[in-house]
């Protein structure tokens, strides 16, 4: 009963996951339990294992040891369950799709046919933008929006679908710093709403400040937790290996400002 | 007063069934041309088109109508290389080419083979639109009225599928299926077309109208519409220089729909481009 109630309240729940892709080892023993309405950073290198992380969270790769839980069931059965924000990279820009499309998507299941929606679904899709506040732009092109306006109908599109656990895979890369704050801002709302938010990012700057926590992911999880907390120089070598020293100003809540203080 | 040139032509039974097919085949091939040009599988069609030469040579040799005899042929065709595209090391590009060039030279070696053969191996390439029988149109109308349909039922997946396919899966659409469904439509719609643009220039017609509506137009359904549109200004156009000038079919839509790729390439740099649902960049 105890056992039930804390899967509830974890969302997802990763117990010793290793997962393997051709011959290697690309998650090793990773472990972590994240609670409802939390806004997560995953940090780690290139090659680190954090999109293949949010894969397995997806049910899109299959583990090879131990277990991934979302609200207690497995990633294939949880399918629909996550709203996905994907790499910008990953998407067909040559498609001339609208913001009111790609929200339309989270609504898209395998038996929607015929183009039409309903006037219900069409003020889903109005509500959905209109909090990451983009309804006035809902009928312009995706393709000519900036990179921070893209994340924010692709958050929309996961609204629209219902989803209460939120995957933004590096959010931030080619978005401005005053974009990146506004995101932030939204994503802030969100979890509020009770959303939990897993995003990852490079960006180890914006993480103690706007984060609840922090998982540093290098193959194994080599830290979790509060941000301010974990990030220590010992978890950055880890990470990053001896070039960290360019990051040794931004440990524990320092975030820079050694000089002159 | 001069307007006899366009409706003259018609009195003929055999010119009005060769409308008939042009305006379906103007239809059905810029609606998939949507999706192949933005989904980079126009090769794709060109090879469904010349893989289904053995076929065609086939339901010639044993008497069945050749469009009947091409399906099959082309389905199997395109689930193969959609097959090889997901699971090959080789590259896209590659595997389509080593199986289209293969299937095309068996079908002129069993042409060179059966040189009684009732059909002229120029029809087969660029198309005879004029020659189309009763059984031709009733033929392309019932496929084209699939495909139509087809497409509408999952216009919604095909877009996400088409735009963001891992999206998609993570939403628990069935991508795979979706992809097979689309190919399936796109081989059918080319072997009903062979007849009228032949198998060389079926491309011509699949993907240039499509292209010059996603030049002029904003958003992806209104340049469908309007690439159905082209694709039967294009068709029929290539119909009456078939019968006045006596040009293969296929060669004559092909220019015909390349001329409307110019004018709307001419037609982006006019102030008509500012109206809400044409395309501003």
């Amino acid at each position: 009963m105890l056992q039930k109630t804390f899967n509830n309240v974890c969302q997802i729940v990763s117990e010793g996951c290793c997962v393997e892709l051709g011959n290697q080892l690309v998650l090793d023993d990773v472990s972590f339990k994240i609670k409802k309405g939390t806004l997560v950073g995953v940090v780690g290198p290139n090659g680190g294992g954090k999109t293949t992380l949010f894969n397995t969270i997806l049910g899109l790769v299959s583990i090879t040891h131990g277990s991934m839980k979302i609200k207690g069931l497995n990633p294939d059965q949880a399918k629909g369950m996550i709203g996905y924000v994907p790499q910008t990279e990953q998407l067909n820009w040559k498609f001339p799709v609208t913001a009111r499309q790609v929200v339309q998507m989270g609504i898209t299941s395998n038996t929607s046919f015929l183009p039409f929606f309903s006037k219900k679904d069409q003020q889903l899709i109005e509500e959905s933008l209109s909090k990451v506040e983009l309804l006035n732009r809902i009928d312009d092109r995706v393709d000519e929006m900036s990179g921070g306006q893209r994340q924010r109908v692709f958050l929309a599109r996961t609204l629209a679908q219902g989803a209460e656990i939120l995957l933004l895979d590096e959010a931030f890369s080619g978005v401005d710093i005053g974009s990146q704050e506004k995101l932030l801002d939204i994503l802030k709302n969100l979890k509020d709403d009770g959303n939990t938010i897993l995003m990852s990012t490079h960006d180890l700057n914006t993480i103690g400040e706007r984060f609840d926590e922090v998982l540093c992911l290098n193959r194994h999880c080599c830290a979790f937790g509060d941000p301010l907390k974990v990030l220590t120089s010992d978890v950055l070598v880890e990470l990053y290996g001896s070039h960290n020293s360019m990051f040794k100003d931004h440990t524990l809540g320092k975030h820079g400002h050694t000089y002159g203080v | 007063m001069g307007f006899e040139y366009l409706y003259e032509p018609f009195s003929y039974g055999f010119m009005f069934r060769s409308l008939m097919v042009a305006i379906l085949v103007g239809l059905m091939l810029p609606l998939l041309g949507a999706y192949v040009i933005n989904r980079n599988l126009g090769f794709m069609g060109d090879a469904i088109a010349h893989a289904s030469l053995p076929a065609l040579v086939v339901g010639l040799l044993i008497g069945v109508n050749i469009v009947i005899a091409a399906i099959p042929a082309a389905i199997i065709i395109a689930l193969m290389i959609g097959y090889l595209i997901s699971k090959s090391k080789i590259g896209e590009d590659t595997a389509i080419g080593i199986i289209f060039s293969s299937l095309f030279a068996l079908g002129f070696i069993l042409l060179s083979i059966f040189k009684n053969v009732a059909l002229g191996v120029e029809d087969l390439l660029f198309g005879q639109i004029l020659g189309v029988s009763n059984l031709d149109v009733s033929i392309t109308l019932i496929l084209s009225v699939i495909v139509i349909i087809t497409l509408l039922i999952f216009y919604k997946q095909f877009l996400f599928v088409a735009f963001d396919s891992t999206g998609a899966k993570v939403a628990g659409l069935r991508v795979q299926l979706l992809d097979n469904i689309f190919l399936v439509v796109l081989s059918v719609a080319i072997i009903a077309s062979l007849q009228s643009v032949g198998i060389i220039l079926v491309l011509s017609m699949l993907i240039t109208p499509a292209a010059a509506a996603k030049l002029i137009m904003k958003s992806f359904h209104g340049a469908m519409i309007v690439g159905c549109v082209f694709g039967i200004i294009a068709s029929v156009s290539g119909l009456y220089l078939s019968y006045y000038l006596n040009f293969p079919s296929g060669p004559s839509m092909a220019l015909a729909a390349t001329s409307v790729f110019i004018i709307s390439l001419v037609l982006r740099r006019t102030p008509i481009m500012k109206i809400k649902y044409f395309s501003n960049n």
